[in-house]
This record gives structure tokens, C-alpha cells and sequence, in this order.
């Protein structure tokens, strides 16, 4: 028994140590852990816990790269889909000053970029002079070609680490300054500016995307990025569709164009077309205007060496009023006097009322005396005696019109004229319509003077947006609607995202009315005082006007001579105006400067908008030829198939077939119109001297025209209208030599003094 | 055990004797043959592990690579899309660039233009002509003449069945 109690007693000595030893070591052991690592724990502490979150935020702002990606600006389309304004990728030109390592080196990039990139050569090398930069602008927004130039040279140069490009974007207009006061232009940034760009920026902008990836110590991009990349993708901005035609608006500017500087207008010149079903605006010309893609220079050669002779502040005043002058869209923003234009509506009034009918007469004596004051006819002191209503509109008779208000009465003619939207906005989705005051014209407590005064269209103001707008409302059977320019938005995808509906604010007169003042209006054109404005085979309405400028009236006698009208009148589909600001020809009255513009226009558009033709007979009868193509036939069957036209021929050289006409075939020249066939290739071209035609009479155009041998192609005329046109411009001008049996085109203007 | 001197004293019997004593392993030894089998085995055994140690290892160097290889291939299609973006950018910028030159050099007053310098005129709004189309604007495209079989067939089988009408007219 001692045995086995001594060795338990052994047994329970050997396990007691261990257990405690075991304690200690351990407790040694932590003791040692803190106070050897203590500091380091405090440390993580610190950092982990205290300083955690800041510390992630900056390791975050380091390792991440957040670059803001721009997003496509919307484009302008036309009605028909083409392309009015986009932007376009281009790049910028960055250079580091501080990687430059000699002056050899400024003084290379200084010559070769400055000629390779169009930049000032000594602006440059005062760039590479700043050794402490490392991002210094040299040319902004060059195409691709000009980068793959610059790539080169650099790789030749070996200046790598000295130029860098990044992208960005410029917004370009193909067409130049096509519709330029309607688009508008961006700025430097990329925001819209002016017209609709900036109207339109938050539909255009769209919203800019961001794209998180990492980077290493020094802000370059990490290998395999896309797999540590987030992107949150950019909203391109939304696409406009207008109503606006390219191809009219082509036609509105160029005749408008022509009709400026023909008549040498110094404030500008404005033609509008309005789709008088819709209100959309299918062309708004004004000239005296810019190119979108390079706005900040002024366009009119005039004002520039008017510009030249200035210096300093008065020059940098000077060409900031004429940029602001030439950025503006006269058809919204300004305020003009219609004239005789403003009687179509008093007209309205009259049968609305039923105070006047088409046969009511009306006795001009060539002036109209109103308490005391005396107003005279445009033909004083001539006078148009007794006339029918249809006739004062022909005659744009001044007493007539001034009686016919007088008839309607001040209260009448103020709810008209409020009726037809003269005393508020139009609404018109375009940038800077002009406020309109009641400082700008008369309301219902207007006395006679006044009453009579604003009849005629005078001593009040509206903008020429609310002149179209008021004559659509005659041509469409007297709804005034909303004009519009936009007429969708669509997505970057072509998806429809917003149309404009066509929006009728009121019925202003009755279809009856309408009908019968467009009646009158059409027989004003046909043969009447708007005879400049005939468009052959098409029923034209309109009424011409000029109005004095009555502030300036003191000091320059100018006027606004304008046309507004419509067609076809018998179902009108478009309405046109056109104003020219202070026009300084010999002749100046709206009737024979405007007028013929709107039939140019109106010429060209109604075929183009497939409007058809409906030619009366005695138009058939008048209607020029198309020569018949001849070259390669036998002499006598050409001479045959040039008579069975109702022309002549002239036969040259002695051959039997015909190997050269003129003029060529499909050529239109008037009946009775000569063929020069040409039958030896040895015989030189007959060449005629082409007379001077401007100022002729018609008989006298026919006459000087068989004599010299060429042929003259009638612009102008209005069948059965009474008048004495004369040539007012002629194709080939007067003088030059041109091969015999040459087409000059001849316009003739009734230069009757219709106002 | 007469001869010592116990230990416990004067007692009778050695109780010792009858206390429990750890029980001790006889080693049998294996025989030969077994022994034999028995290294072999080790062999063998040794030899798998080898083998499942190679495979294993094998297996994880592969998945590696195909990992590294994988991510290195990721990179590589990564920057070529980089690049590809890069220049479908530069390419639209170009057919920007030249659709607007062709648009400005196509524009009604560059046609009206080059007309005018080559003598060209103007038509006349009368000698165009208007037709009415009452069908629409759809085109039919006339056969060439060439047919497929079933074609062929079917217009077999018409003319057939024309023949016959024509036959008993």
C-alpha cells in the first residue's frame, strides 16, 4: 500500500508543476506580446480606427481617377432629316513646358508648331518659356489630320513627353450661314449661346456620364482597367427636328439676299414662310447675318472697314453692337411699323362687321382731313377718285382705309386688333422674342386721329413674327395659331421623345370673311398694285406696304418697305412676308423691292412643295418655249422640230446636219424666239453684242433683242395686267459678247408707285 | 526468490504477485511473405502519394496559370477595346467631318452656283409635268426569267390546266 500511495504522491508532484509553469509561460509570454508589440498595437489602433475613415477617402481619391465623360450635344435636322448643326470629335493641342530640355528646343517648337498648327510663333515660344508649367493651352479643337501632323513631327523631333492631346468637341454647321439667326451658336464650353442652341440647351446638352478606374502613383491609368472600372454612361443630348426646309430656306435667302444689297439696305432685310394650316415656320431668312461656325467675326464687309478705321475702346463699342446686331433675330426681336400691309385687317374688320362690302365705294379726293389734321393719299396730290372696295385694296388708297376704320370705331377695331394677337407674344419657341408694351400701340380709348392712323398701319409697332402670324390667320379661314419652329425631339436612337402639336388660339374672324378678303387680295396681285408678286399659274393674295420710320423722320426719310401675302388663295397652304429695313434704292416702295422677292420665293417653293400649277388660258398662250434638242438631226428636220415650237431658226455653215445649237436644248426662250444651228464645226462661234435691257419697256426688250440676236426669257409679267413694267435686271449684262442665239433672262417691275 | 530477502516482510504469500500488472505486448513477428507484401504495399502506397501529390499539384499549377493566363488575356482584349474605341471615335469624327464638306459642297446654293458658271438655266415651273400615281409609290420588279423547281412546277401545272380549257373551248 506505501507503494502505490507514494507513487500517486510522485505522480501528483510531477502534474502540479506543469499547470502552474504552464500559467506563467503563458502569462510571461503575453506580457512580453504587450509590451514588445504594445506600441505597434497603438499604432494600428490609431490608424485603423481613429484616423479609418479619413485615411480610405484618401486612398480612395488616390487610387481612383474620376473623369467626367462629356456627352454628345444633340444635333438640328431639318424637316426632312438633314443635317443643320452636330458636334464632331476634335482634339486639343496641351503642351509641358517643363519637358522641354533646351532652348534649341523652344526655338524648334516655337518655328515649326506655330506654322504646323496656324498658332502665333512668338505667343508660343512665350509659352515654352515657363519652365515650371506643365499645361499650357496651344490650339484648341483641330481636326484629326492636323494630330496625325503633329504625331509625326513629334515622333521625328523625338519630343515626346512634351505634347499631348485630349478630346474634345466643336459643333459645326455644314451648311454655313444657312438659318443661322434660326440655329444660333455655341460658346467656347460648348452651351448654347444664341437662337435655338440656347433656347433648346437643356433638350441639346443632355447629361455627362462619369467613368471611376483606378490609376497608379502617377495618374496613369492601371493595366486592365475595364476589370476596376465603373462606368455610369452619359445621356446624350436629344435630337431637334424643325420645320424648317433647307431647300425654301435656300430659296428665301438667296432672293432676299439678292433684293439687300440690290437696294442697299443698311438695317437688314427679313423673309418669313409660315405653313398657315400648322403655323410651322418653313423658312426664316434674315440677312445681314453670320456663320454659326465662326460667330465671333463680323460677316458684313460694310461694317468691317467701317470697324477698320476705329481704334481702342470706341472700336471694341463698335464691334460689339455690330456682332449683337447681326446675332439677332430681326423677325422675333424687332419692332416695325407695317404700313399698307395692316389693311388686310382693317379690311377683316370692315366685312366682320359688316360696315363695308365688296362693293361698298369709297371717294379718295388725295386726302382725308380727321379733326383738323390733314392725311394725305400716297398719290397726292393726284387722287382715286370714287372706287369699290376691291379697288381701294388695289389702289392701297389711304381715305379709303382711314373712313373704313373710322366706320369700325375705335373699341371694334382695338378687340381686332387684340383679336389678331398684336398686344401679346406669339408664343413662338424661339430665343428673345420682343416684349410687347402697351407703349407700342393704341388701345380702344384712341381718338379719330389716332383711329384713323393706325388704320392704315401706321404709328404703331408689332415684330414681323405677329405680322405672319396674323395673315396665316387670314389665309387659313381666321384662326390665329401658335407658330413653332421645333417641330420634334427625338432620342440619340431616332425615337420620338416630344412632338409639337399645331396650337389654334382663337378664331379671330369668320371663313366667310376670309374667304372674301383673300378674294380681293388675290385680285390685288392679279393685275392690281401687288402685281409684282404674280406667280403664273398659282392664285397669289397679299398686299404691299411702306411705312415712313417716324422717329427719324426728321433727320432721314427711311422706310420699311414690306409684302406679306399668301397662296394658293383659293387653299392657301403657306403665307410669306417680306421686310426690307431702310432700303436706299431709287425706288423704295414695298410693292416694287419686296414684292418681287415673295415671287421669286413663292416661284420657286410652291412647285417644290408640290403644289401644282393650274394655268389659265390666257397664261398658256404666253408661256415661253423649250427648245427642242436638234444636234445630230438632219437640217430640215431640225428646222421642222424648231418651228413646230413656235420658233425660228438660223442655220450657220453649210453642212446637212446639225452639230452644235444655241441656245442648248430644254433651253426656254419666248415664242418667236431664235435657234442658232451650227453645222460646220470649222466656223467660229457667231457672237452678237447683248444690249442693255434694264429700263426697257417690253415691245422695246422684244425689239432690241431680234436685232442683237439673242434671245430674251420674260421673268415678271403678269398676264392681262395693266401697268408699264420696265427691265429691272437682266441675266447677262449689258455690253458683254455672247454666242448668238444666247438666253438673257429679263425681270421686269411694275414700277407703278404702289406703296 | 527463496534465496532474497522479501521485501515485504514475514507475509505468507507474495501479494504482489496478484496485483495487476501492465499487460505486455507479445511482438509477433509477420511472416516473410507478409512482411514482403507489406513493403510492397509501402511501395506502392508511397508511390500513389507521389503521384496524387504530382496531380495535385499539377491541377493547382494549371488552374494558376489558366488564371494569370486568363487575367493576362482580359488585359490584352481590354486595351484592344480601349483602342478600338479610341479609333471608331476618330472614325466618326471623320465621317463627320466629311458628310458636313460634302453637305457644304452638295448645298442648293453650291448647285445653284455651278449651274449659273456653266451656263445652265433654270427650268420653268410649266415644263414640269405632274403625274398622278393612284397606287402609291410601289415599284414591280419585272422576272429576269430565271425561275426556281417550284416555279417551274406551278407554272407547268397552269399551263397544263390552261392547255385543257383551250382544249375543250
Amino acid at each position: 500500500m506505501a507503494t502505490s500511495e507514494k507513487k500517486s504522491s510522485s505522480e501528483m508532484n510531477v502534474r502540479a508543476p506543469a499547470r502552474g509553469m504552464k500559467l506563467r509561460a503563458v502569462l510571461v509570454l503575453l506580457v512580453i506580446v504587450f509590451v514588445a508589440f504594445g506600441g505597434v498595437i497603438a499604432q494600428l489602433f490609431h490608424w485603423q480606427i481613429n484616423q479609418g475613415d479619413s485615411l480610405q477617402q484618401e486612398a480612395v481619391a488616390q487610387q481612383l481617377s474620376d473623369t467626367v465623360t462629356s456627352p454628345n450635344r444633340g444635333k438640328i435636322l431639318d424637316r426632312n432629316g438633314n443635317t443643320l448643326a452636330e458636334s464632331q470629335l476634335v482634339w486639343t493641342v496641351i503642351m509641358s513646358p517643363a519637358a522641354i530640355e533646351s532652348e534649341e528646343d523652344r526655338l524648334t517648337i516655337a518655328e515649326d508648331i506655330s506654322a504646323l498648327l496656324e498658332v502665333d510663333r512668338d505667343t508660343l515660344y512665350a509659352k515654352t518659356q515657363k519652365t515650371y508649367s506643365q499645361f499650357e493651352y496651344v490650339k484648341k479643337k483641330i481636326p484629326r489630320a492636323k494630330v496625325e501632323e503633329l504625331a509625326t513631327w513629334v515622333s521625328e523631333k523625338q519630343m515626346g513627353g512634351v505634347f499631348r492631346v485630349i478630346t474634345d468637341y466643336k459643333r459645326v454647321y455644314p451648311y454655313g450661314s444657312l438659318a443661322s439667326t434660326v440655329l444660333g451658336f455655341t460658346g467656347a464650353e460648348g452651351t448654347g449661346l444664341y437662337g435655338l442652341e440656347a433656347m433648346y440647351e437643356g433638350t441639346l446638352a443632355g447629361e455627362a456620364g462619369r467613368v471611376i478606374t483606378t490609376q497608379n502613383g502617377w495618374g496613369e491609368k492601371m493595366p486592365n482597367t475595364l476589370s476596376y472600372e465603373k462606368t455610369i454612361d452619359a445621356n446624350d443630348g436629344n435630337w431637334l427636328v424643325l420645320t424648317i426646309d433647307q431647300t425654301i430656306q435656300h430659296y428665301a435667302e438667296k432672293y432676299l439676299e439678292e433684293a439687300v444689297r440690290s437696294t442697299g439696305c443698311t438695317n437688314r432685310g427679313l423673309a418669313v414662310m409660315m405653313d398657315v394650316k400648322t403655323g410651322g415656320i418653313l423658312a426664316l431668312a434674315v440677312k445681314g447675318d453670320y456663320d454659326p461656325n465662326d460667330p465671333f467675326t463680323v460677316a458684313d464687309p460694310d461694317v468691317l472697314a467701317q470697324l477698320a478705321e476705329l481704334s481702342g475702346d470706341e472700336e471694341s463699342t463698335a464691334r460689339a453692337a455690330a456682332l449683337q446686331k447681326q446675332w439677332n433675330n430681326k423677325v422675333v426681336y424687332d419692332f416695325y411699323e407695317p404700313g399698307s400691309v395692316f389693311k388686310v385687317f382693317t379690311s377683316c374688320m370692315g366685312i366682320e362687321e359688316g360696315v363695308a362690302s365688296e362693293n361698298t365705294t369709297f371717294r379718295c379726293g388725295g386726302s382725308l382731313t380727321v379733326l383738323g389734321r390733314k392725311m394725305n393719299c400716297h398719290v397726292y396730290p393726284s387722287a382715286h377718285g370714287t372706287q369699290t372696295f376691291a379697288q381701294a385694296i388695289s389702289n392701297s388708297c389711304n381715305p379709303a382705309f382711314m373712313n373704313l376704320g373710322l366706320s369700325v370705331g375705335a373699341k371694334n377695331f382695338f378687340k381686332y386688333f387684340v383679336g389678331f394677337g398684336f398686344t401679346e407674344l406669339t408664343g413662338i419657341d424661339m430665343l428673345g422674342e420682343s416684349k410687347v408694351t402697351s407703349a407700342l400701340y393704341y388701345d380702344d380709348t384712341m381718338g379719330d386721329v389716332s383711329l384713323a392712323t393706325n388704320s392704315i398701319g401706321q404709328t404703331f409697332k408689332i415684330t414681323p413674327i405677329q405680322m405672319i402670324t396674323a395673315i396665316s390667320a387670314v389665309a387659313n379661314g381666321g384662326d390665329l395659331m401658335t407658330p413653332y419652329v421645333v417641330a420634334e425631339q427625338l432620342d440619340s436612337a431616332g425615337n420620338v421623345v416630344k412632338a409639337t402639336t399645331p396650337t389654334v388660339r382663337r378664331q379671330v374672324i369668320s371663313k366667310d370673311t376670309a374667304s372674301r378678303v383673300s378674294a380681293m387680295l388675290a385680285a390685288a396681285v392679279n393685275g392690281g398694285g401687288s402685281r409684282n408678286a404674280y406667280v403664273a399659274g398659282y392664285r397669289v393674295a397679299g398686299k404691299t406696304g411702306t411705312s415712313d420710320k417716324t422717329e427719324t423722320a426728321q433727320t432721314e426719310n427711311n422706310v420699311w418697305a414690306s409684302f406679306a401675302g399668301y397662296a394658293p388663295a383659293d387653299d392657301p397652304q403657306v403665307a410669306i412676308l417680306v421686310v426690307l429695313d431702310e432700303p436706299h434704292s431709287a425706288i423704295r416702295y414695298g410693292g416694287t423691292i419686296s414684292a418681287p422677292v415673295a415671287q421669286k420665293i413663292l416661284a420657286d417653293a410652291l412647285p417644290y412643295l408640290g403644289i401644282e400649277p393650274i394655268y389659265t388660258d390666257a397664261e398658256l398662250a404666253n408661256m415661253n418655249s423649250a427648245t427642242p434638242t436638234v444636234v445630230g438631226k438632219e437640217v430640215n428636220t431640225a428646222a421642222s422640230l424648231v418651228k413646230s415650237q413656235g420658233l425660228e431658226y438660223y442655220v450657220v455653215g453649210d453642212g446637212s446636219t446639225v452639230l452644235k445649237q444655241v441656245p442648248d436644248g430644254g433651253a426656254t426662250i419666248p415664242k418667236g424666239g431664235q435657234v442658232v444651228l451650227y453645222t460646220e464645226t470649222t466656223v467660229a462661234d457667231k457672237t452678237v453684242t447683248v444690249p442693255k435691257f434694264e429700263g426697257m419697256t417690253l415691245a422695246q426688250a422684244n425689239q432690241a433683242a431680234a436685232a442683237s440676236g439673242v434671245n430674251i426669257l420674260i421673268k415678271g409679267l403678269v398676264t392681262g395686267a395693266t401697268g408699264d413694267p420696265k427691265v429691272s435686271t437682266q441675266s447677262v449684262a449689258g455690253g458683254s459678247t455672247a454666242p448668238r442665239g444666247t438666253v438673257v433672262t429679263v425681270n421686269f417691275i411694275y414700277a407703278d408707285a404702289i406703296e | 526468490m527463496a534465496m532474497q530477502t522479501p521485501v515485504h516482510g514475514t507475509e505468507a504469500y507474495d501479494l504482489s504477485l496478484f496485483e495487476e500488472r501492465p499487460a505486455r505486448l507479445k511482438v509477433v513477428k509477420p511472416s516473410k511473405k507478409v512482411q514482403k507484401a507489406q513493403r510492397r504495399a509501402a511501395r506502392v502506397q508511397s508511390v500513389v502519394n507521389v503521384a496524387v501529390a504530382l496531380l495535385v499539384t499539377t491541377a493547382v499549377c494549371a488552374v494558376v496559370a489558366l488564371m494569370i493566363f486568363d487575367r493576362v488575356q482580359i488585359t490584352e482584349i481590354n486595351d484592344e477595346i480601349i483602342q478600338k474605341q479610341e479609333t471608331l471615335d476618330i472614325l466618326e469624327s471623320e465621317t463627320i467631318r466629311l458628310s458636313n464638306e460634302l453637305a457644304a459642297q452638295t448645298s442648293a446654293e453650291q448647285v445653284d452656283s455651278y449651274a449659273a458658271a456653266n451656263g445652265m438655266q433654270k427650268i420653268d415651273n410649266y415644263q414640269l409635268q405632274y403625274i398622278t400615281v393612284e397606287a402609291g409609290d410601289k415599284l414591280e420588279v419585272t422576272n429576269n426569267g430565271e425561275r426556281g423547281f417550284f416555279e417551274t412546277v406551278a407554272a407547268g401545272i397552269g399551263d397544263f390546266f390552261h392547255w385543257m380549257k383551250y382544249l375543250f373551248e
